[in-house]
């Protein structure tokens, strides 16, 4: 047991149970206002003044977007002469990406996807603020393998961009290669790098630098280690130069997983690990991402084997569905439904959030695929908002859509929205 | 890539050394059934530097003897080599970061060689020569810990505080664990560094054959507090005497299965001396 007080206020906390240690604190469980905590105590230490007013300043900045885990309230262990912070607790539904790597949880390609996308989003909406993470890496995501919900953990480091309060410049192997060479600090542009290798290491299963250079490394060396990921940084798929491929049964990972995704997904990666490797402006921005990643979830095709596919709009138009990459059989395409200039197809385990229908609140889904009670085949579009919607059907006849509803998904179809209007094809 | 900038974040001083003993004993049921022991340990001191390795092989594995004890001279080689190479990196996060890339992976793949070479086959079956290992690192700065696959890593302080630091892995249930000879298995190598003790601390590493012997986690967990009585009585070499005794009876009386056990002790610091890495 530890006891905690808040700071300004004086309230007590007890820490009933060690959650977890790691080289920077310990983390307690708490109960505070009658509900349960995180709080993570400092060590000694590492319990240093600057550490102190970079916390305070995160916690008047106040969180981003609900996928971090902020730091609340300041409090201090007396008794043990340190401090620390409290912070939701991390519901059990969330695993590490280390699980993930080592194959304890395997996500589907739909909670992947829409794990990178909630981590762009949350990343955009925390650049967006003037502050930077500098520390983006495997060890501060955790995300739902059955949803793709996000949390972003370890928020004291954050600060106001291009600071070195704190000391932190980033995990080996995520920094940027002009922070591993000591030619600048963290930014929003390093971020970016580091955010860039975690969506690899994600999508692909391994490093985007590590191919044959990191396969003759037999011991830990660290000069060999900053010329691999800063001095002479090489992607592993770089047109370019080919010296730095993937090694058959070293990398499997991206060897296995690069050909599946559609081609703007490796052009964004290829972006950023051949250009953004040399010039921070080039990087590929949050935003970019995250349309990318709203594009690929909103294209994922089931086929009937159970494997997840990618449908590619620009494909399917000139050369007809791909065949499944797994039992490579023909696709059977479920219908789509255009919005602007975005295709979503609606497969049964498709959802809408707001930025499909124009809002920047993604926090609950508004629309989901209902399956008709009397007729099973016929799916619709379940209304999950607060107000209508309106069916035009391809004979001109209007129906509204209440809260609750479904317009059935039937080629021809035309929903508005509110803002937006969607066009169903089939 | 040392990049921590505000280097009052290290530790203000280096932590003592801890003491070691270690015994690997035969199983019960591969004396009674003559069937050689399947668990390794190794350990080494050097350059300030504490290094302590368990290993089980698999019961169903031909070579898991060999398998094993490869595991823990790949390991504790590995292990001086990172605490020579991490000595002066200040900030733990880092050291952290170091050990789960590359010294996960290089650990692994060397093991992967050797046995290789051990089988003078290039296409060798892994799984004949597989095994868990569990490691440990103490330097004046930082200690290091591994998990691969079952076993008990318990740290115990003095008053009573007992910590599993390595979370059970779910892929370890009944007889089934994680293994080196897997695809991919330096994922599944958990590993996690933390200060070093300033402390009474008492740290133990043994394979599964220990904690099996007990009817429950919380009875076997009982075996810390009278270690530490022991570490803080008794010479490291007087304890080493008595293990395999000791181990013996706990595998004749428990899980019959070999035995490989490690002790690090770091003693209370005296009054008024200030620790130091070469006391």
């Amino acid at each position: 047991m530890r006891e905690f007080v808040t700071v300004p206020a004086g309230d007590r906390i007890a820490g009933r149970k060690l959650l977890g240690s790691g080289g920077q604190g310990e983390v307690w469980l708490g109960q505070a206002g009658g509900r349960d905590v995180a709080v993570k105590v400092y060590h000694q230490h590492t319990a240093t003044t600057a550490q102190r007013a970079c916390i305070e300043r995160v916690i008047d900045k106040g969180p981003p977007a609900s996928c971090f885990l902020w730091p609340l309230t300041l409090v201090e262990d007396r008794a043990a002469g340190t401090y620390g912070y409290v912070m939701e607790l991390r519901a059990q539904r969330f695993r590490s990406l280390e699980d993930f790597m080592a194959r304890r949880i395997v996500p589907t390609f739909r909670a992947l996807m829409t794990a990178a996308w909630q981590l762009a989003d949350g990343f955009l909406r925390l650049h967006s603020l003037g502050l930077c993470y500098r520390d983006i890496s495997f060890a501060n995501v955790f995300f739902d393998p059955v949803d793709g919900d996000v949390r972003i953990c370890d928020n004291d480091n954050v600060d106001v961009t291009g600071t070195t309060s704190g000391g932190i410049l980033g995990t080996p192997r995520f920094m940027a290669p002009e922070v591993v060479r000591r030619e600048a600090l963290p930014s929003a542009e390093t971020d970016r790098f580091s955010l860039a290798v975690l969506l690899f290491h994600m999508l692909m299963g391994g490093h985007p630098l590590d191919g044959e250079r990191e396969a003759r490394i037999r011991c830990l060396d660290i000069p060999a280690l900053e010329k691999l990921y800063g001095f002479e940084p090489l992607y592993i798929f770089d047109p370019r130069d080919a010296s730095n491929r993937p090694r058959k049964g070293v990398h499997d990972n991206p060897l296995a997983f690069h050909p599946l995704y559609p081609l703007a997904v490796r052009e964004h990666f290829e972006r950023s690990f051949t250009e953004g490797l040399h010039y921070p402006t080039k990087r590929v921005r949050e935003s970019e991402w995250r349309k990318l990643f709203a594009r690929v979830v909103d294209g994922i095709v089931p086929c009937a084997c159970g494997a997840e596919n990618f449908y590619d709009p620009d494909t399917y138009t000139s050369q007809g569905a791909d065949a499944c990459w797994a039992c490579k059989r023909a696709l059977s395409l479920p219908p789509r439904m255009r919005v602007d200039d975005h295709v979503i197809v609606l497969s049964r385990d498709a959802k809408l959030r707001g930025h499909h229908l124009g809002s920047s609140d993604d926090a609950a889904p508004v629309a989901d695929i209902s399956q008709h009670p009397t007729n099973p085949g016929q799916l619709g579009l379940r209304n999950l908002t607060a107000t209508a919607w309106t069916l035009t059907r391809p004979d001109g006849t209007v129906v509204d859509v209440p809260p609750g509803r479904s317009a059935a998904i039937a080629s021809g179809n035309k929903i508005n929205f509110g803002t937006v209007t969607g066009e169903i094809r089939e | 890539m040392s990049g921590d900038l505000d280097r009052s974040n290290e530790a203000a001083r280096p932590a003592p050394l801890p003491t070691l003993a270690k015994a690997c004993v035969r199983g019960a049921k591969h004396v009674r059934d003559n069937r050689p022991g399947q668990d390794a340990i190794a350990s080494a001191a050097a350059d300030d530097l504490v290094a302590l390795a368990v290993a089980d092989g698999h019961g169903t594995s031909a070579r898991a003897d060999v398998g094993a004890s490869l595991a823990v001279q790949v390991a504790i080689e590995h292990l001086l080599r990172f605490g020579r190479e991490v000595r002066d990196v200040a900030e733990l996060r880092r050291v952290q970061a170091y050990a789960s890339h590359p010294l996960r992976l290089h650990l692994v793949r060397d093991w992967i060689d050797r046995v290789r070479q051990h089988a003078n086959d290039d296409a060798i079956d892994l799984q004949i020569y597989g095994s868990t290992l569990l490691f440990a690192l103490a330097t004046p700065s930082y200690l290091l810990l591994g998990q691969l696959g079952d076993g008990d890593i318990l740290l115990a302080r003095a008053g009573g505080d007992l910590v599993r630091p390595i979370a059970a892995d779910p892929a370890n249930f009944a007889e089934e664990t994680s293994s080196l000879c897997q695809p991919e298995a330096w994922t599944k190598l958990q590993v996690r560094v933390q200060p070093a003790p300033r402390a009474e601390t008492l740290l133990l590493l043994s394979t599964d054959g220990y904690g099996k012997s007990y009817a429950s986690d919380a009875v076997f967990e009982q075996i810390a507090p009278d270690y530490l009585e022991m570490m803080r009585a008794d010479q490291p070499a007087d304890v080493e005497r008595q293990l395999p005794e000791i181990l013996d009876a706990v595998s004749a009386g428990g899980s019959g299965d070999d035995i490989a056990f490690g002790i690090l002790y770091w003693a209370a610091p005296k009054e008024g001396e200030a620790p130091c890495a070469s006391s």
